[in-house]
């Protein structure tokens, strides 16, 4: 069996989950008392292996585990997590992530660290201080084999020995019951040589996930997930959106899967009392009535929440709340669903708090319901008659249902006495909502695990959508993506081709060309925002970063990061990571003073950097800022006129805060020790070119004592900029908006001579002034101007005034390439394909800038 | 003629090379068809500023923005006003597709691969790494172009290089 094309589905999947390690390991440094970390990491490593093990990489699978194990006998408080031992984590992480570049080949090197690493594990456990461990590590070996049940095989005809389910289970079966669900046992028996077992259990659990809600199975999932099973598994479902004869149909579809059986599941003590009969035959039309969801008096219906919905529920009965349980069934034939369940949620939130739905929100926007779904609501004053008709009001809604709501004894903490009974405190704790959680270790540590927290909780949530119950993302090659977004730009380009063609030809068609348009465009906004990824991609590395180089460099650093939800065009991700890594780097190196000299001038011993990003119109703004000593302007003058970086005349013409931009400088350093860390300053220059490549600014702002700051500033998107079309010698060109100070007519008289050329007067600052063509080096045909039409651009302290032949108009470009053959152009950022099919080249102001033809007005620097 | 066109047949069970033959100053020049994406008339030119002398500038071609040489100005002969029969060649040369701007384009040419010989020896001037081969049909010369090396490279090429006497090509 040819495992490459899951090899990317790894690779991918295993570079979120070293994610997830690096962060709760921060987090675990910082509270070695909060266990959860420790849960989730050893959740997540526990993936990691079984993953790595189904695709048979030996020397992942082996550290992983090791891993694995060490981490559960840290949970389960074997072992206490020192510094030493967090240390070793990160370095296993690490490795891991050295072992991701050629996961079937790792390098000897790597192969000896992870021996090495297991030496360290090792050493670990057998120091006098940690006790009791070789045990531990006997007992877990002899669990192994134990854990997988032996497998149903033939005998599932009564498989329903084998579906022993715990309460929450339990209540789930009760829910998809009363949903009108069909419960029943799906008895999955793969093809003898298959070779990814846990790969077909996986995309079987896909399939029936879509069509119902999954019970149990066994051997339990994590057993399946690690192929602790022989051939066959049994799955016990809830059937709610298709009938058994589809859903076999698209199980006998997976690759390997030999033969599926459905058995009847006598699941009698759960459906809803009265309706019984109607359940067991509830296929499509009978399911959404009311009778079969109604039954206001019954106590044990519950709803299953997780820790976050309790927290809120309690807070919401604290103030006095009532519970109110909302039965919508939609009309038959509806179209979007999604949107009329968002629409009874809006009109609901009005009216109170939601607490949860069923089925969860995520189900309902993805249209995973019937016609029929819960919502339970806390309201202090429901005015029910108004809200129900306010949600009859809805097109589509075809009746509304509102039942009181029991929930005292969900809130208490005693155990409701009603039958059957509720989930024990063990296992209600996470109210995990998938089976997959439930490991059987987890559960050994759920004792200790005490409280949950909501973030466990959130955890919960994710962990569904990773599994598949809710596929919130999909991933996408990119190429396949840039592809579209290239397509769509063509057709954009090719509308205004038509819309100019098509004009007034007829009303009709005019109307017809109307509506293309509004499509296109909104077609062309959609493509767009596929390109756009949250900037957390980039933010995520730094926090291990900033803690490795602060213990590097004997520094205490506090790294706080906002915004990271902020969203750029992916193409500038990759390329922003350059510079953000020099400016933290430089940050913690050249900025934050060492704890004792912070501590001398009244600071905290901790040293503070700021990460944090933010949209402004058309631009991110991204702020590295830190607390440490700050830049002194004339110490930077001094080092700049003894390095020969400027002159001492030029030095005294600088103003306070041109003065720190002395450190993007060629080969200007503030700090006397090549470090080892920042370098020697090369990183500063690299930074502004790297930023202003991708059409960006970089300003630089300090306070001596206080800390320096530093402003990104970048565009959304590279990939459709706003420009001013203007015309010279008959050639359209665009020039950025962004690089645009101002448009003026001058008059010719207004325009002087002086030695290095013409000059303007313009607001009581003297600006060069050059045809556009001019610095095109291209000759200046047009004669006889009555007034020149000058666009002022500029390019951080440099400004020219252009004068182009015409002023043209304002419009969105899309960004071509001038492809491979040609050489960088100095001076032309790409070019456009305008709407009568025609090439227009897109100024790129930078570069026409630092051309040395450029000569700026007396008064400015001479670059 | 019958003699020929049956002559043709025959290689055509043999090995074929297919060429597009164009004209630039009265001489007869080739390249590889499989190099060749397609031919154009002439449109709109957008100058390029900055740029070697022989980029003309960039055109539009289905959204994609293709770079355009004129190949009179890369051999150094003296421009003549484009008329009808000019054609922009697009051909793609590394991976990059480039126009190349020709008097005319005359004819998609199939070629016995025996009656094309390599390029002579340097004799006379001509630039054996500028010519890949020299293919002969009936009393015609027709010289197929090494474009790798033609668009690459940023010497000065003449059109003398590329030239052979009928004697050159004889004798290989």
């Amino acid at each position: 069996m040819d495992s490459s094309e899951y090899k990317e589905l790894f690779l991918a999947e295993a570079q979120e989950y070293l994610q997830t390690l690096n962060s709760c390991l921060l987090n675990l440094e910082k509270n070695p008392e909060d266990a959860n970390n420790l849960t989730e990491m050893f959740r997540v490593m526990h993936s990691l292996k079984g993953m790595a093990g189904t695709m048979g990489y030996d020397q992942i699978t082996e550290v992983s585990h090791s891993l694995e194990n060490f981490l559960e006998e840290l949970k389960s408080g074997e072992l206490s997590p020192s510094a030493e031992k967090v240390d070793m984590l990160f370095d296993g992480v690490d490795l891991l992530q050295r072992l991701l570049v050629s996961p079937d080949d790792p390098s000897e090197e790597d192969k000896k660290s992870a021996s090495e690493l297991l030496e360290r594990i090792k050493n670990f456990r057998d120091t006098p201080a940690d006790k009791g461990t070789g045990e531990t590590k006997e007992k877990k070996e002899e669990s192994v084999p134990v854990a997988p049940p032996s497998p149903p095989g033939d005998k599932t005809a009564s498989g329903q020995e084998y579906l022993d389910l715990n309460e929450e289970e339990k209540q789930k079966l009760k829910y998809g019951l009363r949903m009108g669900g069909t419960s029943c046992i799906v008895n999955i028996t793969l093809r003898e040589d298959s070779l990814m077992k846990s790969v077909r259990a996986y995309m079987v659990m896909q399939v029936l996930e879509k069509n119902g809600d999954i019970i149990t199975t066994s051997p339990p999932m994590n057993d399946l997930e690690q192929e602790n099973f022989d051939r066959s598994f049994i799955v016990g479902i809830v059937l709610l959106y298709s009938d058994q004869e589809t859903v076999k149909n698209s199980l006998l579809n997976i690759a390997e899967v030999e033969k599926v059986e459905f058995l009847p599941w006598n699941t009698e003590e759960f459906a809803p009392a009265e309706t019984r009969k109607e359940v067991e035959q509830a296929e499509k039309e009978a399911a959404p009535s009311a009778e079969v969801v109604g039954d206001p008096g019954d106590s044990t219906f519950e709803l299953p929440l997780n820790e976050t919905e309790k927290e809120n529920l309690r807070s919401a009965l604290n103030k006095g709340g009532e519970g109110y349980l909302f039965q919508i069934t939609l009309k038959e034939g509806v179209m979007m669903k999604s949107v009329r369940a968002y629409m009874v949620l809006r009109e609901l939130e009005d009216n109170g708090e939601i607490i949860t739905t069923y089925p969860s929100m995520s189900d309902l926007d993805e249209e995973n319901f019937e016609l029929s779904f819960l919502v339970a609501v806390v309201s202090e004053s429901m005015a029910k008659e108004e809200v129900r008709n306010a949600l009859l009001n809805i097109t589509e809604i075809e009746k509304v249902d509102i039942f009181p709501w029991e929930i005292k004894e969900k809130t208490g903490p005693a155990p409701p006495p009603s039958e059957p009974a509720p989930p024990d405190t063990e296992d209600g704790a996470g109210v995990q909502e998938k089976p997959a959680e439930k490991e059987g270790k987890a559960a050994e540590a759920a004792g200790k695990k005490g409280n949950a927290d909501k973030a466990a909780a959130d955890k919960g949530v994710q962990d569904a959508s990773k599994s598949g119950v809710v596929e919130k993302t999909v991933r996408v090659e990119t190429v396949k993506l840039d592809e579209l977004i290239n397509l769509v730009g063509e057709m954009v380009i090719n509308r205004t081709q038509v819309l100019e063609l098509g004009k007034g030809q007829s009303e009709e068609l005019d109307r017809c060309l109307e509506q293309l348009d509004r499509i296109a465009t909104d077609l062309q906004n959609a493509s767009m925002k596929l390109r756009m990824v949250p900037i957390k991609q980039v933010f995520d590395r730094f926090p291990r970063m900033v803690r490795d180089i602060g213990k590097e460099k004997g520094k205490e650093v506090q790294l706080h990061i906002s915004g990271e939800d902020t969203e750029l065009d992916r193409s500038l991700i990759n390329q922003l990571s350059d510079p953000l890594v020099h400016l933290i780097r430089n940050a913690i190196d050249h900025g934050l003073e060492n704890a004792e000299e912070r501590e001398k001038q009244g600071k905290n011993r901790k040293g503070n950097i700021y990460l944090m990003a933010h949209h402004e119109g058309s631009h991110v703004v991204i702020t590295v800022e830190d607390d440490g000593k700050g830049m002194d302007p004339e110490k930077l003058k001094e080092s700049a006129v003894r390095k020969g970086v400027i002159t001492p005349e030029e030095a005294e013409k600088f103003r306070a805060e041109e003065t720190y931009n002395l450190i993007f400088y060629n080969g200007f350093s503030t700090t006397e020790t090549v470090s080892e860390v920042s370098g020697r300053g090369v990183g500063m220059d690299a930074v502004k070119n790297n930023i202003e490549a991708m059409q960006g600014s970089v300003e630089v702002s300090s306070e001596t004592g206080e800390g320096s700051r530093f402003v990104l500033r970048l565009p959304l998107t590279l990939a459709i900029i706003k420009a001013l079309m203007v015309k010279a010698d008959n050639h359209v060109y665009a020039i950025p908006i962004e690089t645009i100070r101002e448009n003026v007519y001058m008059e010719p008289e207004q325009i002087k001579t002086i030695q290095k050329g013409w000059v303007a007067n313009l607001r009581d600052e003297v600006i060069p002034i050059h045809f556009l063509n001019e610095m095109l080096e291209f000759p200046v045909t047009k004669e006889g101007w009555e007034e020149y039409p000058v666009v002022v651009v500029a390019s951080g302290e440099k400004v020219v005034g252009l004068i182009v032949d015409e002023m043209v108009g304002q419009q969105e470009v899309v960004i071509k390439n001038l492809g491979g053959y040609l050489r960088e152009l100095k001076g032309i950022a790409g070019a456009t394909v305008l709407g009568d099919g025609s090439v227009s080249l897109i100024i790129d102001v930078v570069g026409l800038l630092e051309d040395g033809r450029v000569e700026i007005g007396q008064d400015s620097i001479n670059y | 003629m019958a003699r020929s066109e049956k002559k043709d047949e025959e290689k055509e069970v043999v090995e074929e090379v297919q060429l597009v033959a164009f004209i630039l100053e009265n001489e007869e020049f080739a390249v590889d068809i499989q190099q060749v994406r397609e031919v154009l008339k002439l449109s709109k030119i957008t100058p390029l500023p900055k740029s070697l002398d022989f980029v003309e500038g960039v055109i539009n071609l289905r959204g994609e923005v293709i770079p355009v040489i004129d190949l009179r100005k890369r051999f150094g002969i003296t421009e003549v006003k484009r008329d009808d029969e000019s054609r922009i060649i697009i051909v793609e040369v590394s991976g990059n597709e480039v126009g190349l701007i020709v008097d005319s384009v005359t004819e998609v040419i199939r070629l016995p691969e025996d009656s094309i010989h390599e390029a002579p020896g340097s004799v006379a001037g001509a630039r054996t790494d500028l010519i890949r081969a020299v293919g002969k049909k009936e009393d015609r010369l027709i010289i197929i172009l090494e474009l790798e090396k033609i668009l690459t490279s940023e010497e000065q090429i003449a059109l003398e290089e590329l030239t052979l006497s009928e004697d050159e090509a004889g004798t290989s």
